[in-house]
C-alpha cells in the first residue's frame, strides 16, 4: 500500500499559548513494498510524524493518503496498520500468544455467503433514494440546479433495478473461528521465531524477544503499513545488529510497506530501501542511503550520515577559485554564480510508457527554455516543472525527490565557504590538495586512522582513514600532504555548492 | 610527611565495635504499635472469644481484674455466685434466637444489594472522570464530599429527606411527577431502598479514590495499542483496564464486604436511637449483627460474644473465598 504524505503539519500549543512546530509541511511519498527510514537527531519530528500516520495524533493541516483513500480523518482502528512501540506496549497480564492474539479478537474477515438477491443492498439502495429525492425536493423549491443530483437519483434507480433483479453474491463479515486465530498466531510466531515462549508471560522475556512479540503483535491482522517506532533503540548492541536483519527479512518476506524511526544513522542506512532525513520538522533530503551519503544537500545531511564523521574545515571561493589555506584546489565555473536552485534527482528504475516519455520531453523543454528567462518567470516555470515532475511519480511510481531546503542566495560571490570531507576520501599524494599536520596515529588492523589539523587553520580537527599498507609513506613524518578524491562545498548557512 | 596532603588519604566513616543486628532495630520499631494492638485489640478478641464459650458470664467485681478467665476463676471458688458454665450453650441460643436470625439476615441483604453495586458504580464512575478532561477536578470534589462528611450527619439529612407524608423533599419531588407520598421509613423495604441508595453514595468516595489512583498508574500506550489493535470502548473497559486494575479491585471488594458486614453507624444514623436501643421497638426492623451484639453486650454478654464471634467467622469465610479466586484473576 502506498503512503503519500502531503503537506503535512502538526503544531503544539502549551498552556501560555506558545507554538512548537514538531512537523513542519513535509511531502513525501512511499512506494508499496518498501522499508522506509525516518531519520533525524532527536526532537526532530520524526515520532510525530509516524502517530500521525498511525491516527494517533491529528495533524494540523494536510493530508494522509493510503493509495487511493484518504485517510486523514480515519481512526486508527479503520487504517488498517500496525504500530510497534519503543516499549513494545505489551499487555503483561496476557500471555504471548494472548497478546498476539488481541488484534485477531476484534477483527472480521468477509466470506461469500452465497449467490442471491442482495437483501441488504436492496434496503441501503432504497434509503439512498429516499435521501436524495427529499434533497432533490428541498433543493429545486429554493430554485438550485439539481441536474446533477437526478443524474446521481437515476444512476442509484438503475442500481436498484439491478439488484432486485440479478443474483449476485452476498458477502458478509463475521469474526474468526478459534483454529484460524490458532492458525495466524502460530504463522506469525514462526515468522518472528518466538514459537518456543508462546506460553510465557511478557514480563518472563528478554528485552529482544519482547520486541518480537511486539512485531507479531502488529502483523497479525496482516495490516497495509507497518509502523516501528525506534525499534531497536532498547537492545544492546550485539542484539540490535541482530534484530536488524530481523526486520529486514520480515519485510521482504511480508512485502507490507514499512516505516521506521531511528535516530541512528548506521541503522538506517543499512536497511531501508531509502531514508527521510529530517531536521527540527522539516525534511531534509529524501533518497537511497547510498545516494544520500554520497550526495548530500545541506552540511546537516553530510554531517549526520557517515561514522566517523565527516571532517569540516574552513575554505575561501575568490576569482572563481577554491581555496584551502591559500593554496588553490579547484577551478570551477559554478564558483562565479552566485547559487541559488532547486536541485532535483532521480531515483530508481524508469518505466517503459508513452506518457512518461511525453512528461519527459515536456519536462525538458521546459528545462531548456530556464536559460533564457529570469526573475518571476524564472520561478514560475521552476514550478511547474516541479508540478511535471510530480506527475511523473504518479505516472511510473518513479521516485522524485526535491530539495525542501530551498537554496538562499548569497550576499557576495567571493566568500568563506565549508570543505566538507569523508575520512575516506583522502589520498596520500607527493603534492596534493592539503597538507596536514598530524597529532595521532591509530592503527586499527585493517586501516590506518590519523588525527591532524589542516595546515594552518588551528581550529580543525580531521580524522582520516587510510590503508594500512601506506604505513611506511606516514612514518615518523609530522606532516603529510594529501589528495582529496572527492569533497563536498558548503556555504555558510550550509546549503551546498558543489 | 611534610609536603604530603591529608586528602590523600583513603576517606571513610570511623567503624564502630558493634552494629545494633537487624532485627533488632525491627523489633524497636514495632514495640510501640504493637504495644497498643495487644492492649486494644488483641486482649479484648481473646476476652470475647473466653467469654462466648461461658455461659451465664458476669464480671467478679472483686477480682480486680477485666481478664475474662480470671473472673471465670474467681466465680469458680466462691460457689455462692457460681452459675457460670464452660460450654456452648450461648452459641445454641445464639442461633435459636429469631432476634439474631434477623439482624443476620438484614445484614446479608445490605452486603448482597450494596457491596457489588457500589463497586461496580465506582468502578464506571473512575473510569469516566479518568477520560474526561474539563471540570475533572470539579466533578472529584463533589464525588468525594461523602467521604469528608460526618456520617450521622449525612444520616440525619437523609432521614429528612425521605421523610414519611407529603413534607419531605423526595415526596415532594415525587409529587411533581404525580406519584403518591411513600411511607419511607415505616416499611421495611422502601427502607431498605433508602438504606441502599444512602450506603452507595457514602461509600462511592473511597472506591472512586483508589480506582482513580490505579487507573492513572495505567500507562496510555496501552489504549493506544489496544485502539490499533481495533478495540471497541467496551472490549477495552473489559480486556484491558478491568484487569490491570485487578489489584485495586481484590483490595476494594474485600475491604468492602468487611465493612458492609460490620454495617452499623449508617443504620443508626438513619433511623436514630441510640447505641443500645437502635431506633426503638418500630424501627429495629433493620437491625444488624453489629447492632444485635450492642444491644445485648450488657444483659446478655455471653450472647453478644457468640454473636462477635459467629460474625467473625462469616467475614473470615468470605475473605478466604475471595483471596482463593484472586490467585487466578487478580494480575501484578
Amino acid at each position: 500500500m502506498e503512503v503519500k504524505i502531503q503537506n503535512l503539519t502538526k503544531k503544539f500549543y502549551s498552556k501560555k499559548k506558545q507554538e512548537t512546530i514538531a512537523v513542519n509541511d513535509m511531502t513525501f511519498t512511499i512506494p508499496d513494498g518498501k522499508l522506509a527510514g525516518l531519520l533525524g537527531p532527536s526532537g526532530c519530528g520524526k515520532s510525530t510524524t509516524l502517530y500521525m500516520i498511525a491516527g494517533l495524533h491529528k495533524p494540523t493541516d494536510g493530508k494522509i493518503y493510503f493509495g487511493e483513500e484518504d485517510v486523514t480523518n480515519v481512526p486508527p482502528e479503520n487504517r488498517g496498520i500496525g504500530l510497534v512501540f519503543q516499549n513494545y506496549a505489551l499487555y503483561p497480564h496476557l500471555s504471548v500468544r494472548q497478546n498476539i492474539q488481541f488484534p485477531l479478537d476484534n477483527a472480521k474477515i468477509r466470506y461469500q455467503d452465497r449467490i442471491g438477491i442482495d437483501e441488504e443492498k436492496i434496503k441501503i439502495i432504497t434509503k439512498e433514494v429516499a435521501k436524495l429525492e427529499k434533497k432533490i425536493s428541498s433543493l429545486e423549491s429554493k430554485g438550485t440546479d439539481v441536474t446533477s443530483l437526478l443524474e446521481e437519483l437515476k444512476q442509484k434507480k438503475e442500481d436498484l433495478e439491478y439488484f432486485k433483479t440479478t443474483e449476485v453474491p452476498i458477502i458478509k463479515a463475521r469474526k474468526l473461528t478459534k483454529a484460524e486465530k490458532n492458525e495466524i498466531v502460530l504463522k506469525m510466531a514462526k515468522l518472528v521465531d518466538i514459537e518456543k515462549y508462546l506460553e510465557r508471560k511478557p514480563k518472563e522475556l528478554s528485552g529482544g524477544q519482547q520486541q518480537r512479540v511486539a512485531i507479531a503483535r502488529a502483523l497479525a491482522k496482516k495490516p497495509q503499513v507497518l509502523l516501528l517506532d525506534e525499534p531497536l533503540s532498547n537492545l544492546d548492541a550485539r542484539l540490535r545488529l541482530q534484530t536488524r536483519e530481523e526486520i529486514k527479512r520480515i519485510q521482504k518476506e511480508t512485502g507490507i510497506t514499512t516505516i521506521f524511526v531511528t535516530h541512528d544513522q548506521e541503522e538506517a542506512m543499512s536497511i531501508s530501501d531509502f531514508i527521510v532525513v529530517m531536521k527540527e520538522g522539516v525534511i531534509q533530503q529524501i533518497g537511497e542511503p547510498q545516494n544520500v551519503y554520497d550526495e548530500p544537500t545541506n552540511m546537516f545531511v553530510a554531517k549526520f550520515l557517515g561514522s566517523p564523521a565527516i571532517n569540516i574545515f574552513d575554505g575561501e571561493i575568490k576569482d572563481g577559485k577554491l581555496y584551502v589555506s591559500g593554496r588553490a584546489i579547484d577551478e570551477d565555473p559554478i564558483y562565479k554564480e552566485v547559487y541559488n536552485g532547486l536541485e532535483d534527482y532521480v531515483v530508481n528504475e524508469p518505466v517503459d510508457n508513452s506518457k512518461v516519455e511525453h512528461l519527459e520531453t515536456l519536462i525538458k523543454e521546459k528545462e531548456e527554455t530556464l536559460n533564457n528567462l529570469e526573475g518571476d518567470e524564472l520561478e514560475k516555470v521552476k514550478s511547474e516543472i516541479v508540478k511535471l515532475r510530480e506527475k511523473l511519480v504518479d505516472e511510473t511510481n518513479k521516485l522524485v525527490y526535491h530539495d525542501v531546503t530551498k537554496q538562499r542566495p548569497v550576499s557576495k560571490i567571493d566568500r568563506n565557504v565549508f570543505i566538507g570531507v569523508r575520512p575516506e576520501s583522502f589520498k596520500l599524494a607527493k603534492k596534493g590538495d592539503i597538507k596536514v599536520d598530524i597529532d595521532m596515529v591509530e592503527h586499527i588492523g585493517r586501516d590506518i586512522s590519523l588525527i591532524g589539523k589542516v595546515d594552518g587553520q588551528d581550529k580543525s580537527h580531521l580524522k582520516i582513514i587510510i590503508p594500512s599498507e601506506e604505513r611506511a609513506n606516514i612514518v615518523g613524518k609530522e606532516s603529510v600532504e594529501f589528495s582529496l578524491k572527492k569533497y563536498y562545498v558548503f556555504n555558510e548557512d550550509g546549503t551546498r555548492v558543489k | 610527611m611534610e609536603n604530603s596532603n591529608i586528602l590523600d588519604q583513603t576517606l571513610y566513616v570511623r567503624k564502630r565495635k558493634w552494629y545494633m543486628p537487624e532485627w533488632c532495630k525491627a523489633w524497636i520499631a514495632l514495640i510501640p504499635a504493637l504495644f497498643f494492638l495487644i492492649i486494644f485489640m488483641i486482649y479484648p478478641i481473646l476476652n470475647t472469644i473466653c467469654i462466648s464459650f461461658i455461659e451465664n458470664f458476669t464480671w467478679v467485681g472483686k477480682s480486680g481484674s477485666s481478664f475474662a478467665l480470671s473472673n471465670f476463676f474467681a466465680a469458680m471458688n466462691n460457689p455462692r455466685i457460681n452459675t457460670m458454665y464452660f460450654n456452648f450453650n450461648n452459641y445454641i441460643n445464639v442461633l435459636k434466637d429469631t432476634g439474631f436470625k434477623d439482624a443476620l439476615f438484614n445484614t446479608i441483604m445490605l452486603v448482597i444489594v450494596q457491596v457489588p453495586l457500589t463497586i461496580l458504580i465506582g468502578l464506571l464512575i473512575a473510569v469516566a472522570l479518568n477520560s474526561i478532561k474539563p471540570l475533572k477536578a470539579f466533578f472529584q470534589t463533589v464525588f468525594f464530599l461523602p467521604y469528608v462528611t460526618n456520617t450521622i450527619a449525612l444520616g440525619v439529612v437523609f432521614s429528612m429527606m425521605f421523610s414519611s407524608g407529603a413534607g419531605g423533599l423526595i415526596n415532594t419531588i415525587a409529587g411533581w411527577f404525580g406519584g403518591n407520598p411513600v411511607s419511607w421509613m415505616n416499611n421495611k423495604w422502601t427502607m431498605f431502598f433508602v438504606l441502599t441508595v444512602y450506603s452507595i453514595w457514602n461509600g462511592l468516595a473511597f472506591k472512586i479514590l483508589v480506582f482513580s489512583s490505579g487507573l492513572a498508574t495505567i500507562d496510555k500506550q496501552y489504549y493506544d495499542a489496544a485502539r490499533i489493535d481495533g478495540s471497541s470502548k467496551f472490549t477495552i473497559f473489559r480486556r484491558i483496564t478491568v484487569p490491570l486494575l485487578s489489584p485495586q479491585i481484590l483490595y476494594i471488594t474485600v475491604t468492602s464486604f468487611i465493612g458492609a458486614f460490620k454495617a452499623y453507624s449508617q443504620i443508626i444514623s438513619l433511623v436514630g436511637g441510640g447505641a443500645t436501643n437502635f431506633g426503638g421497638s418500630d424501627h429495629k426492623m433493620w437491625i444488624t449483627v453489629v447492632g444485635y451484639i450492642y444491644y445485648y453486650q450488657n444483659d446478655k454478654i455471653g450472647q453478644a460474644s457468640a454473636a462477635a464471634v459467629i460474625l467473625l467467622l462469616i467475614i473470615l469465610l468470605i475473605t478466604g473465598v475471595q483471596m482463593l479466586v484472586s490467585k487466578k484473576r487478580v494480575h501484578y
